[in-house]
């Protein structure tokens, strides 16, 4: 990059926009939304970035994709710096340091400049000043939940789960229309797909179910189907877990303008489009797909979890 | 509401971005490390280093965060394939003001760990001579740094790099350039980024300031004087001579008198001129060559 094109007065400009941002995000209320895949993260996310008082974006990947990419710069500097002319490095008495953490960046250094990193691009999302709650959705965080919250101690966790064997259904068909020929060659049938997917699903509910039972002020769960089925209802109950405004009114907003219709260019619920991201939107598709062996290992692997989160009702 | 990075963290970064921040910088073996050491020992100052803020760290937060932005737009870009999509990946995308803020975070914080209580009245300084080569975007980022460029006779840098990198390897082990080649290598680079060290220090104006080696061995505390006065530290006679004496060459050098080749020891010689007892004519004639016109405007004469 050309030295010359910095412009001093111009980046403090920038700079004090910045800051500013930040600074007004330090009065908003931080969430993280988490959830299996294909479980509706993106609906929600959509719904909530409608309110008015919320900006919810994604997918950001901060644990999974930016923390290790920080922490690879930051391991890679404490490791060359030591190299490099650090003959007779000073401390505080003007003597030699045998202090590395004089000089590295420590656990507690990167956890800060991994909460900055994270505050910056979410502060941009929130410019408009009515924005009361900043959000941001992907699908694993869940997986990180713990993490967030140490780096985050006052933010706001929801998780999203829906019926696993739903969750079967929409992952096939979503893997089929990226790449048809490469998910059929990775996992041939819809069965192999489920097998794979089902204990995956019931490590991450289980974590976070723990995680939402240890910080129940500050995490929450909510169910796919109990958003279709009562929206107004669970809508509520997320505007108020934020802390926002839930008015009637607000909530018709954001469920008009994220209807499935909306979402869908123009399809009802269960008109399916497989070309689709919003694919079908209704419950119960796995009756028209899975077959016995599959419902088998669902029960196997996932009956338990799935009584205790209430899904008995949905059963045939 | 949030306390993540607390409200008065903020603001004491934010005092920091405006505070009198110094950072020492000049060609390899010109006398940067002497130069810290000196105003280390100064009451009113600190100056701790290398760390490489510009020259090391920066590349390595730029390629995290541009990383880090490839591989949102890839993954956004497979999904987009999917009807209805509606992602908008351009909300999650580092701008090149966000990795500048991150790095002066990154600075805030090594600074930190080396002034541990907020002494506001203690000028802060760093160095790393290799930030030479970054002074339009330190400056940038911090507008009211001073910037401390210690200049010393090309020649004699070269030849006492030469030393510091052989000294190490073992007596049959063959350099891989000759002598001749390194000095010629080395006064390119050196002419090179000192030029354009003075034409960015034109336009800083009196946030600039110039100290040569040479000079600092003739007359250390006028020349040390004038580095605080620079500084707005302590000019005081006494301050001067406890911070020269603190950096004086018997505690520099490993034992050995000033004048004596210890090729071993960092402090290696510490006189000015050395360059003359190993360059030949036509060597020095090669020398004149590549960098007399600047040799010539710092008053270092050709023989």
């Amino acid at each position: 990059m050309n030295e010359g094109q910095y412009n001093a007065h111009s980046f403090r400009d920038k700079l004090d926009v910045l800051l500013g941002n930040l600074t007004k995000f330090q009065d908003q209320q931080l969430f993280f939304l988490g959830g299996f895949i294909k479980s509706g993260t993106t609906w929600i996310e959509r719904l909530l970035d409608t309110h008015p008082q919320v900006a919810c974006k994604g997918e950001a990947h901060f644990a999974s994709l930016l923390e290790p990419a920080l922490r690879s710069a930051i391991v890679k500097y404490n490791s060359v710096i030591p190299e490099r002319g650090n003959w007779k490095r000073l401390n505080d008495e003007g003597v030699e340091s045998t202090q590395t953490s004089d000089y590295s960046y420590l656990e507690q250094d990167f956890d800060n400049i991994s909460r900055l990193s994270i505050q910056l691009l979410m502060s941009k999302w929130s410019g408009n000043s009515s924005i009361r709650a900043v959000g941001e959705k992907t699908p694993n965080n869940a997986q990180y939940f713990y993490r967030f919250h140490q780096l985050f101690p006052n933010a706001k966790f929801i998780y999203i789960v829906r019926d696993i064997r739903d969750v079967i259904v929409s992952g096939w068909f979503f893997n089929l229309a990226l790449d048809s020929e490469g998910t059929i060659s990775k996992y041939s049938t819809i069965h192999d797909y489920g097998t794979l997917i089902i204990k995956n699903w019931i490590q991450e509910i289980a974590n976070a179910n723990n995680f939402i039972e240890q910080h129940n002020n500050q995490a929450m769960l909510i169910r796919y189907e109990d958003l279709w089925s009562e929206p107004q209802l669970h809508t509520k109950r997320l505007l108020q877990f934020l802390g926002v405004e839930d008015s009637d009114e607000s909530i018709e907003f954001c469920l008009e303008k994220t209807d499935f219709s909306k979402l869908s260019g123009g399809r009802t619920r269960g008109t399916e489009n497989r070309g689709s991201f919003y694919r079908k939107g209704i419950i119960g598709d796995w009756k028209n797909h899975l077959k016995h062996d599959t419902l088998v290992e669902v029960e196997l692997y996932c009956g338990a979890m799935l009584d205790h989160l209430g899904y008995d009702q949905y059963l045939p | 509401m949030n306390q993540v990075i607390s409200i008065q963290h903020f603001r004491e970064f934010e005092a920091f971005l405006d505070r009198k921040l110094f950072f020492i910088v000049g060609m390899p073996k010109s006398g940067t490390t002497w130069v810290q050491h000196i105003l280390n020992n100064h009451s009113d100052t600190v100056c701790r280093g290398e760390s490489h803020f510009f020259d090391i760290l920066f590349p390595q937060i730029q390629r995290c965060f541009q990383h880090y932005n490839k591989e949102i737009l890839q993954q956004g870009g497979i999904v987009a394939h999917l009807e209805e999509y509606g992602g908008h990946v351009e909300s999650l995308n580092y701008k090149i003001d966000d990795m500048h803020l991150v790095l002066l975070y990154s600075i805030f914080t090594m600074f930190q760990k080396w002034v541990s209580t907020n002494k506001d009245s203690l000028i802060l300084g760093e160095k790393t001579p290799d930030t030479i080569r970054h002074l339009t975007l330190l400056t940038s980022l911090l507008p009211q740094a001073k910037i401390i460029h210690v200049i010393r006779d090309g020649r004699d840098c070269a030849t006492s790099g030469w030393f510091f990198n052989t000294s190490g390897m073992k007596e049959n082990h063959v350099p891989a350039r000759s002598f001749d080649d390194h000095i010629c290598r080395f006064l390119k680079q050196w002419k090179s980024n000192i030029s354009v060290a003075q034409t960015v220090g034109e336009n800083l104006g009196n946030r600039y300031f110039e100290v040569k080696y040479e000079d600092l061995l003739e007359q250390p505390n006028r020349e040390v004087t004038r580095l605080c006065h620079f500084l707005g530290a302590n000019e005081d006679e006494q301050t001067i001579e406890n911070c020269v004496y603190s950096a004086r060459f018997e505690k520099m050098g490993d034992g050995h008198q000033q004048g004596e080749d210890q090729k071993t020891a960092f402090v290696r010689k510490g006189i000015s001129g050395d360059w003359r007892n190993h360059f030949s004519s036509a060597l020095n004639k090669r020398a004149w060559a590549i960098a007399g016109d600047l040799l010539e405007s710092l008053e270092y004469s050709q023989s």
